[in-house]
């Protein structure tokens, strides 16, 4: 295991087969087979989870997105606004006229 | 037995923003989307589908969607509500999102729908399906 800064490379055995459907799934979304394990752990490890758990997660990514975008003090109203809009646009591209 | 955790409910787009925005003023989303999503039977259709898509990252929706899989039951409509039935909800005097909003519901037979929009089509009496706030699903649920 080799730690550097915020990841931590680590070296694993897994059954072959496991091996080659990772590959071809990596190949398929023409990503490198590391990132998809890599997500593909975060992923397990979230199924394992509570609710909150994984909540908490998305929460403090979405929070920090939206920080940089210089959008996470908006208005109640603001965000209700918005969504309502969007909701417009959407049925009115799925249900044109 | 309490009704709502046995019968199909549906989230607005609206509770799980602010949800995961932790948003203050709206503090019963958060305590919905991350506490009570394991005791209640979810169905998310198309519309919710999207306009979350619209608001979250391919990885954020992937993640939320995940969670979501951690409800009681879950269904997914990723079939667009019928035209005609849109067609009659605005007849009846919904605007056109909520239109399709109320068609899923409809055919989906979803008895609740849990949004921040206290106006979701209030102008129509007789709905097949009743409208909480996050604040009133959570008093039901507990």
């Amino acid at each position: 295991m080799n730690v550097n800064g915020q990841t931590i490379t680590v070296t694993l055995q897994v059954p072959r087969d496991v091996y080659d459907r990772a590959s071809q799934t990596a190949s398929r979304e023409r990503r490198p087979l590391e990132d998809l394990l890599s997500r593909l752990l975060a992923e397990g490890l979230n199924v394992h989870g509570t609710v909150r758990e994984v909540f908490e997660q998305v929460s403090a990514q979405y929070r920090a997105r939206l920080r940089d975008e210089g959008k996470l003090s908006q208005s109640a109203d603001g965000i209700m606004q918005e969504l309502h809009e969007l909701r417009e646009k959407i049925a009115d591209e799925l249900y044109p006229g | 037995m309490n009704s709502i955790r046995d019968e199909l409910i549906s989230l607005d787009t609206n509770e799980f923003i602010f949800g995961l925005r932790k948003d203050v003023s709206r503090p019963a989303c958060e305590i919905l989307v991350f506490d009570k999503l394991s005791e209640l039977r979810i169905h998310l259709p198309l519309q919710i589908l999207l306009e979350l898509q619209h608001n979250l990252t391919d990885e954020e929706t992937r993640r939320v969607l995940l969670a979501v899989m951690k409800a009681k039951a879950v269904t997914w409509d990723y079939a667009p509500a019928p035209l005609e039935l849109v067609r009659t909800w605005q007849q009846r005097g919904a605007k056109k999102g909520d239109a399709v909003i109320a068609a899923h519901l409809e055919i989906a037979q979803v008895s609740y729908f849990v949004s921040e929009n206290r106006h979701f089509i209030a102008e129509i009496t007789d709905l097949p399906f009743k409208v909480l706030t996050s604040e009133e699903a959570v008093q039901l649920i507990e």
